[in-house]
């Protein structure tokens, strides 16, 4: 198995049938995806628990010596290791198949697949752990940008984004309208937005509900 | 019964029978259902009681005072006077006092199986022989309708087995399947990626055809180890080591997903190298249906343990013993469970001990519920260690 740089986001192969795993790690490869492959569910758990921000997804055979793949699944749930799996399988067990989607799994394969329909499942998988990075990014700067902030003018942010003018935040704060102008100017500066419209959209779409806290 | 007939032919001398044979010595002769016929040492015939005349079709006259050879196969009479020879020179005794199933000779040239047994007798006079002749042409037919009916049965046990294991046959099939599909996709895949070297492409392509090749082979390998199961052929007993012989059972079983989960433990490896005279197939059925059933048993348990242990019984047997962890057998059904149709299974005939058992009497062994260490049942069965007859 291939050894991946660290962050380079990896698929863990999961399967104690030896040709079967290295053949999937093989054909991931071929297209270009890093994989890491493994021969049971409680290495993969441990592996999994110190690496969980390198693997993007897991695949996973259902049957395995000692803890089964649904049971791995249901450990990293409780564990909170939240871990797309794409799970692989030569019985056509159907509850156990409808288990595992219950549980939250992307797919269940039935062996022998088509590698263009797991390649499809894992491609959607790293294109919505790309596009959760970024949304994530994206939080994380408005976060840092809304840390900038004294607690003054969060409240401030709070109530201009309720759409109130000036005067009325200058009334309800009991301090003059030329304060709240200038604590609006710093918002506006330290959250990197010019208009009340842009301050929303990045608010809402990435911040956190200031005004709870 | 002689006894008595021959004190009185060494008294009275063997020029004729009539006068040797007393009246009540003849009624036994005439009375009895096996042919009876005395020879001296030299192998010339003195008595041939009326069963024997029916039985080879020739009338006494024809026979008395002539070669015994005369009612033998062709090919074995050349050797009788050797045997006799050999026998007085003070050699073992070939048949003497062992009895067993030759064909004689009868005088339309017909062969008939008859179950000979020898008994010589020593007098003043010289050496004789008495031979008594059973016809076992119907024994021998029912035996062997009896056995190609436990063959018949055997062979549909096995059918219905398979049939049982055909989910875990296809999850057998499809690992390979899958191997196969994936290393092909790899290579294609490979094939047209335009940053690698050629020299990087045929390499890796080379080194995966190897792999697609073995994965095919290992495809044929599981087909083969099943289609031997349920393949219907004579019972042929030949020599095989224990090794091969559990190592097939166990392939066998492993197709089953439930195997899996199991602990598996193998006593007496040291004993393994050994070998046995069984019908493979046969003996493999009746493992697989014993480790089946553990497996059956073990449904409800947490802790699933199965242990096969072999040991040499004597020279002429070797054991196995099959345990588990499972839920037992119950005491009270304990007498009965060989018995066809006795189940405690939901579903199931209640054949299947009932033929392993029948297998392994077939084979000269015996089969029995022991103790299990592991706490579940225990079963314990005995085959003919190998005899090469070549030494």
């Amino acid at each position: 198995m291939k050894q991946c740089k660290p962050k380079e986001p990896l698929v863990l192969v999961v399967d104690d049938d030896d040709a079967v795993r290295e053949s999937l790690s093989m054909l991931l490869d071929s297209v270009g995806i890093s994989t890491f492959g493994l021969s049971n569910a409680l290495e993969s758990f441990a592996y999994l628990d110190k690496h969980r921000d390198e693997v993007a997804c897991l695949i996973l055979d259902i049957r395995m010596p000692g803890m089964s793949g649904i049971e791995l699944q249901k450990k990293l749930i409780e564990e909170k290791l939240d871990i797309p799996i794409i799970f692989i399988t030569g019985h056509g067990d159907v509850p156990m198949a409808v288990d595992a989607m219950k549980l939250g799994a992307i797919e269940f394969l039935q062996k022998p697949f088509k590698d263009q329909t797991l390649l499809d499942c894992v491609n959607k998988v790293l294109t919505q752990r790309e596009k959760t990075l970024e949304d994530m990014k994206e939080v994380q700067a408005v976060q840092d940008k809304i840390s900038q902030l004294t607690a003054r003018e969060k409240e401030v942010m709070g109530l201009i984004l309720d759409g109130k003018a000036n005067k009325v935040i200058a009334f309800d704060l009991g301090v003059s309208q030329r304060t709240i102008e200038i604590h609006r100017a710093n918002v506006m500066k330290k959250m990197g937005v010019r208009s009340v419209a842009e301050l929303a959209r990045i608010y809402y779409v990435s911040g956190p509900d200031i005004r709870a806290t | 019964m002689f006894a008595l007939g021959l004190i009185h032919l060494e008294s009275a001398g063997i020029e004729s029978r009539y006068a040797l044979v007393s009246a009540q010595f003849e009624t036994l002769l005439n009375a009895a259902v096996d042919a009876i016929i005395l020879i001296d040492s030299s192998a010339k015939i003195c008595i041939f009681n009326p069963s024997a005349q029916r039985l080879l079709g020739y009338s006494e006259a024809e026979v008395v005072g002539k070669n015994v050879s005369m009612i033998m196969p062709t090919q074995e009479r050349k050797h009788h006077d050797g045997y006799i020879q050999a026998y007085l020179d003070g050699g073992q005794p070939k048949i003497i006092g062992i009895g067993r199933v030759v064909k004689a000779q009868k005088k339309n040239g017909d062969l008939v199986s008859v179950e000979l047994t020898v008994g010589d007798v020593k007098s003043n006079q010289g050496h004789y022989f008495v031979g008594i002749l059973r016809d076992v042409t119907v024994r021998l037919a029912t035996e062997k309708e009896v056995q190609q009916q436990r063959e018949a049965l055997a062979y549909a046990s096995r059918i219905s087995v398979m049939g049982e294991m055909a989910a875990g046959i296809a999850h057998e099939m499809n690992q390979p399947l899958s191997a196969i599909l994936n290393y092909s996709k790899a290579a294609t895949n490979l094939l047209s990626n335009d940053l690698k070297s050629t020299e990087e492409k045929l390499t890796t392509a080379s080194n995966i055809l190897t792999k697609i090749a073995e994965q095919a082979y290992r495809g044929g390998q599981i087909i083969q180890g099943f289609r031997n199961f349920v393949k219907h052929k004579e019972v042929e007993k030949v020599g095989i080591s224990l090794q091969d012989l559990l190592y097939g059972a166990l392939e066998l079983v492993a197709l089953d997903s439930r195997w899996i989960d199991v602990v598996f433990e193998m006593q007496g490896r040291e004993c393994l190298d050994e070998m046995v005279q069984v019908d493979i197939i046969q003996i493999q059925q009746v493992l697989v249906n014993l480790l089946r059933n553990a497996l059956d048993a073990m449904q409800s348990v947490s802790e699933k343990k199965v242990a096969l242990s072999v040991a040499i019984e004597d020279d002429c047997f070797v054991s196995i013993k099959v345990s588990d962890s499972g839920q037992g057998v119950d005491l009270s059904i304990r007498d009965q469970l060989f018995e066809p149709f006795k189940t405690t299974k939901d579903s199931g005939m209640g054949m299947g001990l009932a033929i392993c058992s029948s297998i392994i009497r077939s084979h000269g062994g015996s089969m029995m519920v022991v103790e299990s260490e592991l706490g579940g049942a225990g079963f314990l069965f005995t085959m003919p260690r190998y005899i090469d007859e070549t030494v």
